[in-house]
């Protein structure tokens, strides 16, 4: 792979009090690379997510997110989240807003988008959601799944350079799981840098390029997916697969 | 038969003839008593239905008044409460300071402040403007009540769920913008209830502009009263302006009940 860097960790460390969450992260992902995060709960998976789009502030270590500095302190906050695009596990629409309001507020408010030039993007996206006939609706008329399919296009209402996806199935039924897992393989197959935290072990043997396993805010193994989930080195990798899998 | 319905026939027994007619003798022997009453004090109700005209532009100003106190502390305490949250150490300081200075004080001493406070008259635009004296009560309760609305503010963002911070942030919404378009929009409803209760409140409290003379219900009836000298006036005329109030007061604060088991139960 040529592509160039798009995402950059350098001895990452960040502890809320004495309880240490990060702890020397480092990892890099290309352009158009689909980076899995793997590893038990706690280990510092969605923390790591948030400090790329500064969310979370971290203690030390050099982030850069597409060509920026994220733990400079000057750093121009929206500026950067123009660029990162994020998916939570418990979806956060905004339940006042319509579908097609979700989508377009942050067009219209943040990158001066007309509303007719917003939501004819906004329809587009639905259409690759699969939800073009949900425009109207609001999110407490909608499933778990389609909630989270409308957050994934609102998402992309920003045309971000990187999409994080934060666990985001782990709050639906089985059978909607699909769906959404769906959506980002079709997001992934666009060409899209994805960094995806996820409990769905065969969806990241299946789709990453490369699969990071975390325990105790360490990446403890890194590499290819079919060679981590069939050959794992570390020990702590292979108790956590076998508990799993 | 279950408990419950046991409970509900001792709260609601159903309605059987006897039942009716001891209904309808007791309803009759209330009427009886009213109108015994009103027969013995007919002279004075006579008297207050005649002041009525006048009494009802009094009351007509009293609502007036809580009406432009009620915007003013809604524009007002609406700032103070956004500030309460800003994450500007300084103006958040500052907000939180003055919402509790003005929810602590009194509010006729803070009414009273504002009386002295704006001047007389003021020039703008070519010529001199008088503010009226039932304006600068209005303005000073207004300013007390901002602390409440400020209060409200504050309780409705913090009712919020960080995630929709967080949601709206990873839009790159700036702040004021997520607050805006995105909190204020959900907490409307949380803060809706309080703010018709604060408004009965205000409403009620415009009768102290009384003290400064403002020509409302309580001052007209009061002149009215000390041209007739007849000490057996001044509890039916009170009690009149007791009734007046709770005739306009007693829907809204139902209704503000209402909507408040009503969100709470759908939310």
């Amino acid at each position: 792979m040529s592509q160039p860097l798009q995402i950059q960790l350098e001895d990452v460390y960040k502890s809320y009090g004495d309880q240490p969450i990060l702890q020397g992260i480092s990892l890099s992902v290309r352009r158009s690379e689909i980076a899995c995060l793997i590893g038990p709960s706690g280990s510092g998976k969605s923390t790591l997510l948030r400090t790329l789009n500064a969310l979370t502030p971290v203690d030390s270590g050099r982030i850069e997110v597409c060509g920026i500095r994220v733990d400079d302190p000057q750093l121009d906050v929206p500026g950067l989240r123009r660029h990162v695009g994020m998916i939570f596990q418990s979806y956060n629409l905004f339940p006042h807003l319509s579908v097609l309001d979700n989508i377009t507020l942050a067009p219209i408010q943040v990158l001066g988008q007309s509303r007719q030039e917003a939501e004819a993007y906004a329809i587009e996206l639905l259409a690759k959601v699969r939800l073009e006939n949900k425009q109207g609706a609001f999110p407490g008329q909608l499933s778990g799944g389609q909630q989270q399919r409308v957050a994934i296009a609102r998402s992309l209402a920003m045309r971000p350079d990187v999409m994080m996806f934060d666990e985001v199935t782990a709050a639906l039924d089985p059978e909607t799981v699909k769906e959404v897992l769906n959506t980002i393989r079709d997001v992934a197959a666009s060409g899209m840098t994805c960094l995806i935290v996820t409990h769905e072990m065969r969806f990241a043997r299946e789709i990453a390029d490369t699969v990071y396993f975390t325990d105790g805010g360490r990446i403890v193994e890194k590499g290819d997916p079919e060679l981590i989930f069939s050959r794992p080195a570390d020990p702590r990798t292979q108790r956590f697969l076998e508990r799993v899998l | 038969m279950s408990p419950l319905t046991l409970l509900s026939q001792r709260i609601r027994p159903p309605l059987n003839a006897s039942r009716f007619i001891a209904l309808g003798v007791l309803w009759l022997a209330a009427g009886v008593g009213v109108g015994a009453v009103a027969w013995v004090y007919r002279d004075i109700i006579a008297l207050l239905l005649n002041w009525t005209p006048a009494l009802a532009r009094g009351f007509a100003l009293n609502i007036l008044m809580g009406v432009v106190a009620m915007l003013a502390a809604t524009v007002f305490g609406t700032l103070l409460g956004c500030l309460q949250v800003s994450l500007h150490r300084g103006l958040r300081q500052m907000a939180v300071l003055l919402t509790q200075l003005l929810r602590n004080a009194p509010w006729l001493v803070v009414v009273f402040l504002v009386m002295n406070l704006l001047p007389f008259e003021f020039q703008a635009l070519d010529r001199w403007w008088q503010i009226p004296d039932w304006l600068k009560a209005a303005l000073g309760l207004g300013l007390a009540g901002s602390g409440y609305v400020s209060e409200i503010v504050r309780g409705g963002i913090r009712s919020i769920p960080v995630a929709q911070w967080e949601a709206a942030a990873s839009l790159a919404l700036p702040r004021r913008k997520s607050l805006r378009l995105v909190i204020l929009p959900q907490a409307l409803r949380s803060m809706v209830p309080p703010w018709m209760s604060l408004y009965c409140a205000v409403t009620m409290a415009t009768s102290l502009a009384n003290l400064m003379g403002v020509e409302e219900l309580m001052t007209s009836l009061q002149l009215r009263l000390t041209g007739q000298t007849r000490p057996d006036l001044l509890l039916p005329a009170y009690l009149y302006v007791f009734v007046a109030f709770f005739i306009y007061i007693y829907p809204i604060s139902r209704y503000s009940r209402y909507l408040e088991r009503k969100w709470s139960l759908y939310s």
